[in-house]
């Protein structure tokens, strides 16, 4: 038992740089403004997405009330935050089998297998609780608004979010651990997207199916009567989740601790079931010395002929750039998949009608001649928002890590170099707006002209952040971790592009109401243009002072 | 082909003067030994030739272009694997060598004909679509020279480049200087084994806390100390002192 809390101690500093922090901020007291710096970073990162999730489930909540069913509102987003703990944990639980470093070291050691499957359980355990707390505060916020949560009720919701992701991620566990275990080494990155956004099509599906299904057979009659409770029917595809409801929301003291305790041994259960297959599968495997699978393609003539083709340098960078960054699941995942996930995630019941009266949001915004345009703004906040939240650009020097010197001995100007680079942040800023956009353009149906505006605005609102994060990581880089997950988790400058969004966000607000005598549409369009004009001064600027910051990195080593 | 011109490069402020007035040019066709004791200053100097470190004092020239005011020309004339070779764990070694390829410009037509032979001189035309993260030691090693003289550089820099070799590629990064020589280009590398520095080099440059102590043939060496032994007892003699 010492040696399993010795190895949770050292993992959990290892994992989350517990003691470089404890020796630089306390100890010796250096660069104290940090820490405030990323306090604030990860409160405005919170607060936008859990705003986008507070928005969601006050809808859902003051529909569901009217029909006296407001607890609904809690099963639904129980089901998404297990819905988020089971994809992240596909990627964390991978990453850290699979791609983690210290298994070399563990190994050796005369620990227990499980000791080991436990330890790291755990750690990913503990950062699944920030997406769940992303999304079940703002949920308890708005269901306390509408239906009032009593103190009693408060501990015992915060009681059971801890026991929300334990058993998604077991899952995840054990599909992580059997799925990788039989697949290349080389195809396992890969594999990880395409399952991680299969398995998002089939929950959407299913989801769909069951609310849909089940709707159909309703009698109106029925829900006024309050023969229907709807915690179950949409709690029916993973009951965990309707426990989880009961042990917030059941009026009953008994019933709630019944519930707790269904989670309680269901939460055991599915760690025991992950232990076991951990150890069976994974530990096994790993002994057995069943790693390094090889492709075995022999490099001949012909395979040489095919694959050595020319091409340019700005391709090859901006190649090297997407290889380097979607290859490593951890900065795939907190860099992008999140910001992809979370908007989907917090309008999903949307998608499906389940928020009780959605036009009500579009005749909110169709009533007020300027509503229209105000939720253009928003949606282009959010788009603004989540690309500075990617940590594409605010990393892109310090993910380079020990192999900076790579790309500083190549003959290739920073200007060059800093273009690719800007490239890939703003194709994957592109792509991470289309989300935005889909949820946007369903729940609010504005028109042509205002999707293209928001997502324009978006765009261009949010590149500026991007290119002065850029250009923060060109001046501080953080290159020395041997963690590729330290490289953005614990990457001050990883927040920087939130930092300048956030009263470049507030600006463009007092812009916008200070223009809005002037109609909806001239307004918006002097905003496009304006941060189009500052965007572009910043990439010029950055740009021009491209070669001086490239050479002021030493690559000491 | 290489020029170092009252070069000074201090770490920590100032506090560890690493490269001391360093003052040195290796002439083009030769193969150059670069020598001394740990912490003499070899890898500080070669990373400054390369751009990883900036000089605090003096002038650089590699193949007539100055590295600070003409830096990109300076690179395109160098070929450099250091003494670590971190290269992209994640990508394949095929993946790697195009990279490098494309940006030194190389043609589809030329880098086939370099890699086809490099890959089977190495022995690792199995391992090319693997990911870099399986490979061995040496076997990054033997991928980074290939990438080094995939635009056939007219200056082949390595930092201590035996270093985890079996004898076999030993032999064969030899060889490959000997040969990079031969057709007219120039080799710079550091290194402590002096056997193959007094086979191998033309001229060899000893340093020893940043300054150069002695430069020359061996028989200049020699000639220097009064001494008539092999370069293992020069060098112990010029470093003692
Ligand atoms: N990043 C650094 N920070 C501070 N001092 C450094 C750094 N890198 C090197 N030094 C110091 O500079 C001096 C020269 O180091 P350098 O690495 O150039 O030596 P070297 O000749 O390559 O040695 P070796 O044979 O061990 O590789 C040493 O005193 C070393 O301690
Ligand atoms: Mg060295």
């Amino acid at each position: 038992m010492t040696a399993l809390i010795s190895l949770f101690r050292i993992s959990l500093q290892s994992y989350f740089g517990l003691s470089a922090m404890r020796i630089k901020y306390l100890k010796k007291k250096q660069q104290l403004w940090e820490p405030f710096l990323v306090v604030f970073g990860v409160i405005a990162g919170g607060a936008s997405f859990g705003s986008m999730f507070y928005l969601s489930a006050l809808q859902m909540a003051r529909g569901a009330a009217l029909l006296g069913q407001a607890d609904v509102v809690l099963t639904m987003y129980i089901l998404v935050a297990q819905m988020l703990a089971l994809m992240f944990g596909l990627f964390a639980m991978t990453s850290i089998f699979y791609f983690s470093n210290d298994l070399d070291i563990l190994v050796p050691l005369p620990l227990r297998a499980w000791h080991i499957l436990a330890t790291k359980f755990s750690l990913v355990n503990i950062t699944e609780y920030a997406p769940v707390a992303i999304v079940l505060v703002p949920t308890l916020l708005a269901y306390h608004r509408i239906v009032g949560l009593s103190p009693v009720g408060w501990v015992g919701a915060f009681v059971t979010m801890v026991f929300v992701p334990i058993i998604p991620l077991a899952l995840a566990g054990i599909l992580a651990v059997t799925v990788m275990r039989g697949v290349n080494r080389r195809h396992r990155d890969i594999l990880m997207v395409v399952a991680s956004l299969v398995l998002l099509v089939v929950i959407f599906y299913l989801q769909y199916h069951f609310i849909a299904d089940s709707t159909g057979q309703v009698e109106a009659e029925d829900i006024i009567n309050n023969r229907i409770d709807f915690v179950n029917v949409v709690g029916a595809a993973f009951p965990p989740a309707v426990w989880a409801t009961r042990a917030i929301a059941a009026e009953v003291t008994g019933e709630r601790l019944t519930n707790l305790a269904y989670l309680f041994f269901t939460a055991a259960l599915a760690i025991g079931a992950f232990l076991l297959v951990g150890q069976k599968v994974f530990y096994g495997g790993l002994v057995g010395g069943a790693e390094k699978v090889r492709r075995g393609i022999v490099y001949t003539t012909r395979v040489i002929e095919r694959q050595a083709v020319q091409s340019s340098t700005a391709k090859a960078l901006l190649l090297r750039e997407f290889r380097l960054f979607v290859r490593m699941p951890i900065w795939l995942m907190n860099g992008f998949i999140t910001v992809i996930l979370f908007p989907l995630m917090a309008f999903f019941p949307a998608f499906f009608g389940a928020t009780g009266d959605i036009n009500s949001l579009t005749a909110l915004a169709r009533q007020h001649p300027e509503g229209l345009a105000i939720a253009t703004l928003i949606a282009a906040g959010a788009i603004a928002m989540m690309t500075s939240l990617n940590t594409l650009t605010s990393t892109s020097i310090s993910r380079e890590g020990k192999h900076l010197w790579i790309i500083k001995s190549l003959p290739v100007d920073a200007k060059t170099q800093v273009r690719a680079k800007l490239s890939f942040a703003l194709a994957a800023a592109l792509l991470s707006s289309l989300p935005l956009i889909a949820v946007y353009a369903v729940l609010i149906k504005p028109g042509g002209f205002h999707l293209v505006m928001a997502f324009a605005l978006g765009i261009t609102a949010g590149l500026t952040p991007q290119v002065l994060g850029l250009w923060f990581d060109l001046w501080r880089p953080f290159l020395t971790w041997s963690n590729p997950q330290h490289a953005v988790k614990n990457n001050l400058n990883a927040v920087s592009p939130l930092i300048i969004m956030a009263p470049l966000g507030y600006l463009s607000y007092l812009g916008y109401m200070a223009l809005s005598a002037g109609g909806t549409t001239v307004p918006l369009l002097v905003l496009l243009a304006a941060h189009a004009a500052l965007a572009l001064a910043a990439v010029i600027a950055l740009l021009a002072k491209a070669d001086r910051l490239y050479d002021r990195l030493e690559v000491k080593g | 082909m290489l020029r170092f011109q009252d070069i000074s490069k201090a770490y920590q402020k100032g506090k560890v003067k690493a490269v001391d007035g360093l003052d040195l040019a290796v002439k083009p066709g030769e193969i150059f030994g670069f020598l001394g004791p740990n912490g003499a200053g070899k890898t500080t100097s070669i990373k400054m030739v390369v751009g990883l470190l900036r000089q605090d004092e003096g002038k650089i020239t590699v193949n007539g272009h100055d590295t600070h005011s003409e830096p990109l020309r300076a690179k395109e004339s160098i070929g450099f694997v250091p003494d670590n070779p971190d290269l992209y764990d994640k990508l394949t070694g095929m993946e790697y060598i195009n990279f490098i390829a494309d940006v030194y410009k190389v043609s589809s037509f030329e880098r086939r004909q370099r890699l086809e032979r490099l890959v089977n001189m190495f022995e690792i035309s199995g391992a090319m679509g693997d990911l870099i993260g399986s490979f061995s030691h040496g076997m990054k090693q033997k991928l980074a020279l290939t990438a080094a003289l995939i635009h056939e550089p007219p200056l082949l820099i390595l930092d201590e480049p035996m270093v985890g070799l079996d004898p076999r590629s030993a032999h064969l990064f030899k060889e490959l200087m000997n040969e990079h020589c031969r057709q007219g280009r120039t080799v710079f590398f550091s290194t402590h084994i002096l056997d193959v520095a007094e086979r191998l080099c033309h001229r060899v440059g000893i340093i020893k806390k940043g300054k150069l102590i002695a430069c020359g043939t061996l028989d200049e060496l020699r000639h220097q100390v009064g001494q008539k032994g092999s370069l293992e007892s020069v060098f112990l003699e010029v470093t003692e002192q």
